[in-house]
């Protein structure tokens, strides 16, 4: 593996590994960090999260990751459809923040 | 095995499958828009080749609590579960829902004959404060799935299908246990119809379908829907891997149980950690190459093979069609969102892989309230999109 794709791996690894903790740590979650899939839906199966866990969700990607959701602002709820997605959006936020709320 | 709906099948002269012992429809010659049809607005299928079995007596719960990789005692009365059953070896065996129905379990399973599941869990009874009861022999399985499904079960059967959360079921006054389950990423309801209300169920869903543009359609509609929407799917992707870690089902399994079916070699598995995970992936090529991917074809970062293909096709899905694919990587290289990857067809040129997060789609359902919105009512807005536009 070459140095260019480790680094992109290692981010997006990291990014996974902090929303893991944070998510298990903030709702109380059973898991271990490697007893989460990165395409563990977040709602209905998966981790079972209901609406009032949904904010506590948009509450870490601000605290942890500095990312607003943009939901109030009539963003697309897609991305809160598992964690690669949640992952998805941070990097995508991190790189273009002027499109909040698109 | 019996079938009511066997003769209406074979009047209309729809391709049949043998699935599990029973005859089920494979597809009634219009994939296209029986594809269609399940996005955007209602399929019924008969899915009568699922395995049915309830297991009651005073042991039922800590019998089936053994079983299944879940926790059965989060499964409240008319709820349901999904989970996994393991082999010894820690290998997806099957995978089923659990429905609590009383203090009694129906088990509903799609991958294991009646027999052989009926012998499994015969191998393990320990006593007689359990009995297992077949319903293959009194009961179909209907299926209606798609954005607006839930409206046309309403339809036929009233306004409390509404009311039905995700996982639940209500039973009718005539014994038809309806459930809210799903593997496509739509709405979906299963039908468990007793045999003597079998025939009327699919006509009464036929004709009520008609003012949704319903469809009827078969299970060749699974080959795409489950590659969209992965779930375990031991037809497509079996040969490749049975491990529930590498297939990223492990929310299906709770390792804080003390026992269940494979647990142990599970637990193995976990603390020597996979060699390979299974990750999405869209191909980025000319459609002639695209064409020529197979399962089993390598995939490559350079000159060093990281993986293989394990199930593809194409996604006709808005607003990104596409060919997309399941592939089986090292695992220190399957993560989504990584864009230097290729595929090396046995029988054609390269071609470059994308790997991304699944579910695939954003599906229609995802943007639809069964309170707010409405297909047939003129006077509610169809879905989210169609009341922006209203209130502005």
């Amino acid at each position: 593996m070459d140095d260019a794709l480790r680094t992109v791996i290692k981010e997006r690894a990291e990014l996974l590994r902090r929303l893991k903790q944070s998510l298990i740590e903030r709702l109380n979650l059973y898991q271990t960090v490697e007893q989460i899939d990165d395409d563990t839906p977040l709602f209905g199966m998966g981790l079972r999260l209901d609406s009032i866990d949904a904010t506590e969700v948009i509450a870490i990607l601000d605290a942890e990751f500095g990312v607003q959701s943009g939901l109030n602002d009539g963003a697309d709820p897609a991305f809160m459809r598992t964690i690669n997605t949640l992952v998805d959006f941070i990097i995508d936020q991190k790189k273009y923040p002027l499109m909040l709320g698109r | 095995m019996n079938n009511p709906l066997a003769d209406i099948h074979r009047r209309e002269g729809v391709d049949l499958v043998n699935k599990n012992g029973i005859s089920v429809p494979l597809s009634y010659g219009f994939p296209d828009d029986e594809y269609t049809a399940l996005r955007h607005t209602a399929v019924i299928l008969d899915y009568s080749h699922y395995t049915k079995v309830v297991i009651s007596g005073s042991d039922a719960f800590d019998f089936v609590d053994g079983i299944i990789t879940g926790r059965l005692g989060e499964v409240y009365d008319e709820n349901a579960l999904y989970s996994l059953v393991l082999d010894e070896a820690g290998g997806i065996r099957t995978d089923c829902y659990v429905l609590n129905n009383d203090e009694k379990f129906i088990i509903l399973a799609e991958h294991i004959d009646e027999q052989q599941f009926m012998e499994l869990l015969e191998g393990v009874r320990a006593n007689d404060n359990v009995t297992f009861a077949s319903m293959a022999c009194s009961h179909s399985l209907i299926v209606c799935e798609g954005p607006y499904s839930w409206e046309l079960v309403k339809e036929c059967f009233g306004m409390d299908i509404v009311g039905i959360p995700y996982l639940g079921f209500m039973t009718t006054y005539d014994g038809i246990v309806i459930f809210r389950c799903g593997k496509s990423g739509e709405f979906c309801y299963k039908l468990l119809v007793p045999f003597p209300h079998t025939v009327r169920v699919w006509e009464l869903l036929i004709q009520k379908g008609v003012a949704f543009n319903a469809r009827k359609a078969g299970l060749s509609l699974q080959e795409i829907t489950r590659l969209e929407n992965p779930f375990w799917n031991p037809s497509a992707i079996g040969g490749f891997t049975k491990n529930p870690i590498e297939l990223q089902l492990q929310w299906a399994i709770r390792y804080d149980k003390e026992e269940f079916w494979g647990r142990e070699s599970l637990k193995f598995m976990m603390s020597r950690g996979c060699g390979h995970k299974v990750v999405g992936a869209r191909f980025d090529g000319s459609e002639n190459d695209i064409s020529k991917v197979e399962r089993g074809d390598r995939i490559f970062y350079r000159d060093n093979e990281i993986g293989h293909v394990i199930n593809t096709g194409y996604s006709a899905f808005s607003p990104q069609p596409g060919h997309i694919a399941l592939v089986r990587l090292l695992t220190e290289y399957a993560y989504a969102g990584i864009e230097s990857y290729e595929v090396r067809p046995e029988h054609g040129d390269r071609v470059a892989l994308n790997t991304c997060s699944t579910p695939f789609l954003v599906t229609k359902s995802f943007f639809i309230d069964p309170h707010v919105h409405s297909y047939l009512d003129g006077n509610k807005p169809k879905d989210y999109a169609e009341g922006l536009v209203a209130e502005r």
